[in-house]
């Protein structure tokens, strides 16, 4: 699979989209824009790569997916996330905290 | 992974197509809006469109990784090893052939012992707490006698016993049925209203006895057995509540009892009818059963009982002497038990010797493939691939082989099962069930995985480091030890064939032993005097009509009466006295006896070798005909004829008149043919008051060609019997045949295991001769080169061959010894070993050695010395 843009830090893009998901369903190209926007477009990924990872996610029952419409009455698929889902991104947002913190500490100006 | 991640991905992976179409639906989708997007900004058409494509990434990735994540990468892969392995398996097809022959026999052979051992041994009936359940037995160590307990015990165990839970008491009867006029006699057996309890059993219809039927002189109830009441009765349930006449009364049918209750002797099959056990009527019991209480063992439980029977004051069989309470488990009851423990012995060393014959070939293989496996991995397949390729093709043959040995193992069972002997009842419930199924299929996988890894790590290890350099093999020890396995081998096949030739050549004497009498279409009805004929008048009266009626039946050409019919013997146990000596002192000396019309000796065509019979018209009570054996013990160097002896049990009083010989018979084996034809014999007139008897047979003999009389016998015993007596119909030839049985199912048994243990001896052989011929391939090649001939060739190969079948025979010639006297002990009437058995068995195998190496050898003569040569 290849890996999100090399800026964004690897194991993240999955944390990313959970937090996305917890404001509600959403599709892949609504998680896009959310995260373009929400990051002010720090955060650039390709967009398809989006879809590996919604599928890994969802075989492991963080989130599920169902055919819905738009508000245009377009087919789109729905991705909500599921309570083990919530639990994954507790664990996720902890981990990221202690990497961040370690980073920090290092890059701090002596 | 969690279990769940698994399920989806297994699910994934059987619905890749539609997740492929949905998630191209989504792109599409995703596509879309990215264009919607870049044309509100102003970037319409071509552009926009590559623009959205940019910020999007390449689809074609996307659906790459998506199938990975949908795939089940082992299984996919797996599928790809199984194909190829199937292929590389194609490609050695002689290989491949011995390798499915060896798992297919050892599998085979085993599922078929062991099913049988697991029925009748391990799970031999179906209780509940099977494990508890005891049969006891009065056992008697210095008379050498067991009897069964009488119902004395089991109440006084009943009272007073701690170490058991409850007790069963049965008895077996046969008795007469009468429906419409027409009488038959069938089984039954006879319970007390525990015992359906005891057994865990329910009638399918109806209910259990109760107490008050259980009373002499209370109501009169049966129960039907299942295959009676489906057979006989048609199944009809409305059934239950009728009445049924059985021996001279009326009972009613109180419920069905199903085929699958058993009783707790193994030997024994469902009745045809149950009937109440009531005690004052048939207080002799043929088993008694105990559950013992949880947490006692049986030694315990056979000191308790006895102290009860010290205490309790006991009488009837099984009483007093030396006898004590043994209990049994109830696989013990199995008449072949120990034949079944020994198979089992003999189906383990069969699997040890098949699993050293796959490992010998699968070395075989390694060696042959060395440089198959070193040019791949010189090309890039890893370790860990060639081992799992190795591992999957042993999985692929293991496979297949359980796939073979089962539904041919089903079908061998069968057979066993079709052609046991008749009083091994207990076979014919033997079934394959799915505990036996399952174990050969783990034992095959678990067996296929651990060759394949020791195959892989040998190849791996030594295989890919020198596999280029040269044409190299097993070093010395390695070999030495193949030559170890396949000797070995071939000495347990020659012995088991040695002991199989042994078998046979002692059951074909048994059935070609001349019995001294004519036993081919002769056939016996016995009837018990029927109770009206109290007098002596009366018994000769019914006797005389008895003969005429049997003289009527159709294609009886000689009629004749007798007290017994074979191999159904009389012995007379008594102390005998030649005219004109001194009483003999000591133990009595067994005697056959019967009492004989005069027409005896010629209807059973036993011969008389002096004398004459007794006077047809009036027979002389003092007269006696005896045997030559008898004959010799009472006037050793002189003629019986006309001289005098008498029988008495040691008293004064307890003496016969003098009797005297009139005639002397062929010695005969009359009680079937394991005995001793030089057993002493006597015949008297009929009547004799020394061998009166309840019962009376009549003894036919029919034309050659004739139709069998067996059922105007059964009409005529039913007619002429009174009502409730059961009249017994024999067909001599058939039954003096079954008294050997047993060692005649021993022999096809153990012929089976000898013919398995040939071939795979065989193919063991194969292997060895066929790997050295590969290895030698170059040397041959250059004695073809140097001149050598075609004879010369094979001789080189045949002669290694044979070497190696050589010693294993002369070896195997060795446990032969051994094993014969093993045999004569425990299967009845086999001599010790045989020196032809040796010679043929010898023979068989170094022929059959001779043909494992023809392939071989032909493959030898048919190197081409150049390409040989070149070929390094």
């Amino acid at each position: 699979m290849p890996a999100p843009k090399p800026d964004l830090l690897p194991g993240t893009l999955d944390m990313l989209v959970l937090k996305i998901l917890t404001v509600g369903p959403m599709h892949g190209y609504g998680i896009a824009q959310h995260l373009a926007r929400e990051s002010d477009a720090l955060l650039r990924v390709e967009e398809g790569s989006l879809y590996p990872a919604l599928q890994r996610m969802r075989q492991r029952g963080w989130i599920k997916a169902a055919w819905n419409k738009t508000p245009n009455n377009q087919r789109a698929r729905y991705y909500t996330i599921t309570p083990e889902g919530q639990k994954q991104l507790g664990v996720k947002e902890a981990e990221f905290a202690d990497v961040l913190r370690g980073i920090a500490r290092i890059m701090r100006p002596a | 992974m969690s279990l769940r991640e698994v399920l989806n991905r297994v699910h994934d992976r059987f619905h890749r197509e539609r997740l492929d179409s949905e998630l191209h639906e989504e792109m599409q989708f995703h596509l879309r809006m990215l264009e919607r997007d870049q044309a509100a900004l102003g970037v319409p058409g071509p552009d926009g469109r590559l623009a959205a494509r940019r910020r999007f990434g390449s689809p074609v990735r996307v659906v790459e990784s998506a199938r990975d994540v949908w795939g089940v990468r082992g299984f996919d892969d797996l599928s790809q090893d199984v194909r190829f392995a199937v292929r590389s398996l194609a490609r050695a097809p002689g290989w491949t052939l011995a390798v499915l022959v060896i798992i297919v026999l050892g599998v085979g052979a085993a599922a078929v012992v062991f099913s049988v051992v697991q029925t009748l041994l391990i799970h031999p009936i179906d209780y509940p707490a099977a494990s508890r359940i005891a049969i006891a037995r009065r056992v008697d160590p210095v008379a050498e006698m067991a009897t069964s307990p009488s119902a004395d015990y089991v109440d006084a165990w009943r009272r007073s016993a701690r170490s058991v839970d409850a007790i069963a008491g049965f008895a077996r009867h046969d008795v007469q049925v009468s429906s419409d006029g027409a009488r038959t006699v069938v089984s039954a057996v006879l319970i007390d209203t525990g015992f359906l309890a005891f057994a865990g059993a329910h009638p399918i219809v109806g209910r259990n006895f109760t107490a008050e039927e259980m009373i002499a002189g209370g109501p009169r109830s049966v129960l039907l057995g299942e295959t009676f009441w489906r057979g006989q009765l048609r199944g009809r349930v409305d059934i239950v509540g009728s009445t049924m006449r059985i021996g001279d009364g009326l009972a009613t049918i109180v419920g069905i009892l199903p085929v699958t209750l058993q009783l707790p002797e193994v030997d024994v099959g469902p009745p045809d009818l149950w009937l109440p056990l009531i005690r004052s009527e048939n207080a002799r019991l043929s088993g008694v059963a105990v559950r013992l209480r949880p947490g006692s063992s049986r030694v315990a439980a056979e000191t308790e009982l006895d102290s009860i029977d010290a205490h309790a004051d006991i009488r009837g069989p099984g009483a007093g002497g030396h006898f004590v309470t043994r209990l049994i488990r109830p696989a013990e009851t199995l008449r072949f038990a120990n034949i079944l423990l020994m198979l089992s012995g003999a189906v383990a060393l069969l699997l040890i010797v098949a699993c050293a014959n796959v490992a010998h070939l699968m070395l075989v293989r390694g060696a042959a493939r060395e440089r198959e496996l070193a040019v791949r991995y010189a090309l890039g397949a890893g370790r860990g691939r060639i081992v799992r390729q190795i591992v999957t093709e042993c999985l692929v043959l293991s496979g297949a082989g359980c796939a073979i040995a089962l539904p041919a193992a089903l079908i061998a069972l069968r057979l066993v099962v079709a052609g046991r002997p008749t009083n091994l009842t207990a076979l014919s419930r033997v079934t394959m069930n799915s505990s036996v199924i399952v174990s050969a299929i783990i034992f095959a996988l678990v067996s296929g995985v651990a060759f394949g890894l020791l195959a892989g790590r040998r190849a791996v290890r030594s295989g890919l480091a020198n596999g280029l350099r040269s044409n190299s093999g097993p070093n010395r020890r390695g070999r030495r030890l193949h030559m170890a396995f396949i000797v070995s081998e071939i000495a347990l096949s020659a012995t088991l064939l040695v002991g199989a030739l042994t078998l046979v050549r002692g059951i074909t004497r048994l059935e070609g032993t001349d019995v001294g009498f004519d036993s081919r279409g002769l056939f016996a009805l016995t009837v018990p005097f029927p109770s009206a004929a109290a007098s002596q008048a009366a018994r000769d009266a019914f006797e005389a009509g008895l003969l005429e009626r049997g003289r009527a039946v159709v294609g009886v050409r000689s009629a004749t009466l007798a007290g017994t019919a074979p191999p159904r013997v009389t012995f007379l146990p008594a102390q005998f006295q030649a005219e004109g000596r001194p009483a003999p002192q000591g133990p009595p000396t067994t005697v056959t006896a019967d009492a004989v019309a005069p027409d005896y000796f010629t209807t059973l065509g036993l011969r008389l070798t002096a004398g004459r019979s007794f006077d047809a018209a009036r027979p002389d009570p003092t007269e006696v005909v005896i045997n030559e054996a008898f004959a010799r013990q009472l006037w050793p160097a002189a003629s019986p004829l006309g001289r005098r002896f008498r029988a008495g049990d040691g008293t004064p009083t307890g003496e016969s008149p003098w009797l005297t010989v009139v005639g002397a018979a062929r010695n005969a084996v009359m009680h079937g043919l394991l005995e001793d034809a030089a057993q002493p014999a006597m015949y008297l007139p009929r009547p004799s008051e020394l061998l009166a008897g309840p019962r009376v047979t009549l003894l036919v003999r029919v034309s050659a060609g004739a139709s069998s009389p067996v059922n105007a016998l059964r009409r005529l015993g039913m007619e002429v019997a009174s009502e409730g007596a059961i009249p017994k119909v024999t067909d001599v030839e058939r039954e003096m045949g079954e008294t050997i049985a047993n060692p005649r199912f021993t022999t096809m048994v153990l012929c089976g295991f000898a013919v398995v243990a040939v071939i795979l001896a065989m193919v063991g052989l194969y292997g060895v001769v066929a790997f050295t011929v590969a290895q030698r391939t170059r040397e041959i090649g250059i004695r073809i080169t140097l001149g050598a001939t075609n004879a010369t060739i094979a001789r080189l190969v045949v002669g290694q061959g044979l070497a190696i079948s050589g010693i294993g025979v002369f070896l195997g010639a060795v446990g032969a010894i051994g094993g014969a006297r093993v045999l004569a002990h425990s299967v009845d009437g086999i001599p010790g070993g045989d020196v032809e058995s040796f010679v043929v068995g010898a023979a068989v195998l170094l022929t059959v050695s001779l043909v494992a190496c023809i392939v071989p050898t032909v493959r030898a003569a048919a190197v081409d010395p150049l390409i040989a040569i070149r070929s390094e």
